[in-house]
C-alpha cells in the first residue's frame, strides 16, 4: 500500500466511529480490514495519528480509566472528513496493485451519494486497462509481421495481458456489486 | 460507414415487454473495425441486427453506406444483405450437407452469380483466410476454428462493405480465438472492410480501433483505442 493510502484508511476508519476510537482498538480494526496486506506497528500508527491532529483532521479527548492511565479516544474533525471526502472520489493511481488497495479501501468508505462517482472512476480505469490491452495486442502483431522468431517475447506479452485482464474482471465485478449497493459503510454527511 | 440516429427497440408487448434501445446513437466511420461489448441482454446483437435488416427499430433511423435503410424497397433490401453487409456469427451456420466450397459458394449461387465468376470468388475467399486445402471437407469434418473460417469465407465471398460478427469466437478456444481475430483484423486492414464485432473478451476488444460499451440501451462508454504504437 502507498504511504498516503495509509493515512486515509485511518482517517476513514475513525470516521466510520462517530463515537470516537482509542489507539489500541484502531489498530485491531486496520488488521481486520487489511487481511494482512499491510502492515502497520503501533510507532507508525501513532505518528500517522499524531500528524492528522497536528493538521487538525482528529479531535483528540483524554478517556479517564480506573486504575489504569488516561487514553486518548480520536474524532474524526469537519476538516477531517472534508479531506477524506476529498480523497474518496479523486481519481485512482494508474498502477494496478496500488489501484486494488486503494479501490478497495474508497469502497469501505464510501457513502450511499457517493456511487455514481466512483462508477465514473472505475470507467476512467478501464479505459486505462483497455488502452493498454491495445498496445499489448499492435505489439504482437507488429512482432509476427516482423517475423522475428517472437516465443520469449510472446510470452512476456501473454503475461501482461492476463494480469490486465484479471484486473478487468475485477473492476467488472466491483461495478456489478456497486450497483447491487454492497458498499458504503462510513456514515455520510448527507444523511 | 454505419450511423445509428435515436434508434428504439422493445421487443414483445404488455408485461413481457423489453425495452432494449433506449435513443441509442452511434457512428461508426467507413474502413473503422469497432468492438461491442455489454452484459447479456444489453442489446449487442440487435444492434446488429438492425444494421443488417434482419429488424427493424420502432423509431430512429439506421443509414448503411449513406442509406437511410428503412427507405429501402424490398428489392434493395435483398441487395444490401447479398452484396454489401455480411454477417458472422457464434455458431457457424454452415450447412452440414454442403461442402466447404459449396457453403462459401452459396450467397453467390443465390444471387445468380455466373459460374466461372463463382469459382474464382470462392477459391478468394478460401484463400484470404487460409483454408484451401479445406475445401472438399464437409463441416462435421473441421474443427471449430476451420469452420469459422469457412463461415468468414462465406461472409467474404460477396465482397461486403460492411461485415457484422455476433460473437465470432464464442465458441472457441483461446489459440483459435486469436487467430479469427487476427484474421479479422488482417481483412479489415487489407481490404478496407468497415466491422463491428461483439465480444465479451476485453482482450480481442482491444484488437478493434474502438470499444463501444452499451448499458441501459445506450452507449455507455465510448473508448478510442488509437493509441500509437508505445511500449506496452
Ligand atoms: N426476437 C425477439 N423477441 C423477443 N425478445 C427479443 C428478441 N430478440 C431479442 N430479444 C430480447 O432483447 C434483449 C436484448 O437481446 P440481444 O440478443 O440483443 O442481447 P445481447 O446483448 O446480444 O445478449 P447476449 O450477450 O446474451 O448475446 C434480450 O432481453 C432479449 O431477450
Ligand atoms: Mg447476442
Amino acid at each position: 500500500m502507498k504511504p498516503g493510502n495509509v493515512q486515509f484508511a485511518v482517517l476513514g476508519l475513525i470516521a466510520s466511529k462517530p463515537e470516537g476510537i482509542h489507539g489500541y482498538a484502531l489498530k485491531g480494526e486496520c488488521e481486520a480490514i487489511s487481511d494482512a496486506f499491510w502492515s502497520l506497528n503501533y510507532g507508525k500508527l501513532y505518528r500517522i495519528l499524531d500528524l492528522l491532529e497536528s493538521s487538525g483532521e482528529l479531535d483528540v479527548a483524554d478517556q479517564i480509566q480506573q486504575g489504569r492511565p488516561n487514553r486518548k479516544v480520536y474524532r474524526i474533525t469537519e476538516r477531517g472528513r472534508r479531506t477524506l471526502d476529498d480523497w474518496l472520489l479523486s481519481p485512482l493511481t494508474g498502477e494496478a496493485q496500488p489501484l486494488r488497495d486503494e479501490l478497495v479501501l474508497k469502497l469501505l468508505f464510501l457513502g450511499a451519494g457517493q456511487v455514481n462517482k466512483v462508477c465514473e472512476l472505475i470507467k476512467q480505469q478501464r479505459g486505462i486497462y483497455l488502452t493498454r490491452l491495445a498496445r499489448i495486442s499492435r505489439r504482437r502483431r507488429r512482432l509476427a509481421k516482423a517475423g522475428v522468431d517472437m516465443k520469449a517475447s510472446e510470452l512476456v506479452l501473454d503475461g501482461a495481458e492476463m494480469r490486465v485482464r484479471a484486473d478487468i474482471s475485477w473492476l467488472d465485478h466491483v461495478e456489478r456489486a456497486l450497483i447491487k449497493g454492497h458498499f458504503g459503510s462510513y456514515p455520510s454527511k448527507q444523511k | 460507414m454505419i450511423r445509428y440516429q435515436s434508434v428504439h427497440k422493445n421487443f414483445g408487448a404488455g408485461p413481457t415487454r423489453v425495452e432494449v434501445l433506449r435513443g441509442f446513437d452511434l457512428e461508426i466511420p467507413a474502413g473503422q473495425m469497432c468492438s461491442i461489448m455489454g452484459p447479456s441482454g444489453s442489446g449487442k446483437s440487435t444492434i446488429l441486427h438492425l444494421a443488417a435488416g434482419l429488424v427493424s427499430p420502432d423509431s430512429g433511423s439506421i443509414f448503411v453506406g449513406g442509406r437511410d435503410i428503412a427507405k429501402l424497397d424490398e428489392d434493395e433490401l435483398t441487395t444490401l444483405r447479398r452484396r454489401d453487409v455480411a454477417v458472422v456469427f457464434q455458431v457457424f451456420n454452415l450447412l452440414p450437407f454442403l461442402s466447404a466450397y459449396d457453403n462459401v459458394a452459396l450467397p453467390l449461387r443465390l444471387d445468380n452469380v455466373e459460374r466461372n465468376e463463382e469459382r474464382r470468388r470462392v477459391e478468394e475467399a478460401l484463400e484470404l483466410v487460409g483454408i484451401s486445402h479445406r475445401r472438399n471437407h464437409k463441416p462435421a469434418q473441421m474443427s471449430g476454428g476451420e469452420s469459422q473460417r469457412i463461415a468468414i469465407a462465406r461472409a467474404l465471398v460477396i465482397s461486403p462493405s460492411i461485415v457484422l460478427a455476433d460473437e465470432p469466437t464464442g465458441n472457441l478456444d483461446s489459440a483459435a480465438s486469436r487467430q479469427i481475430i487476427d484474421l479479422l483484423r488482417d481483412l479489415n486492414e487489407t481490404l478496407g472492410v468497415t466491422m463491428m464485432v461483439v465480444t465479451h473478451d476485453p482482450v480481442w476488444a482491444a484488437c478493434c480501433d474502438r470499444i463501444v460499451r452499451l448499458g441501459e440501451g445506450v452507449t455507455e462508454d465510448d473508448i478510442s483505442l488509437d493509441c500509437e504504437a508505445r511500449a506496452v
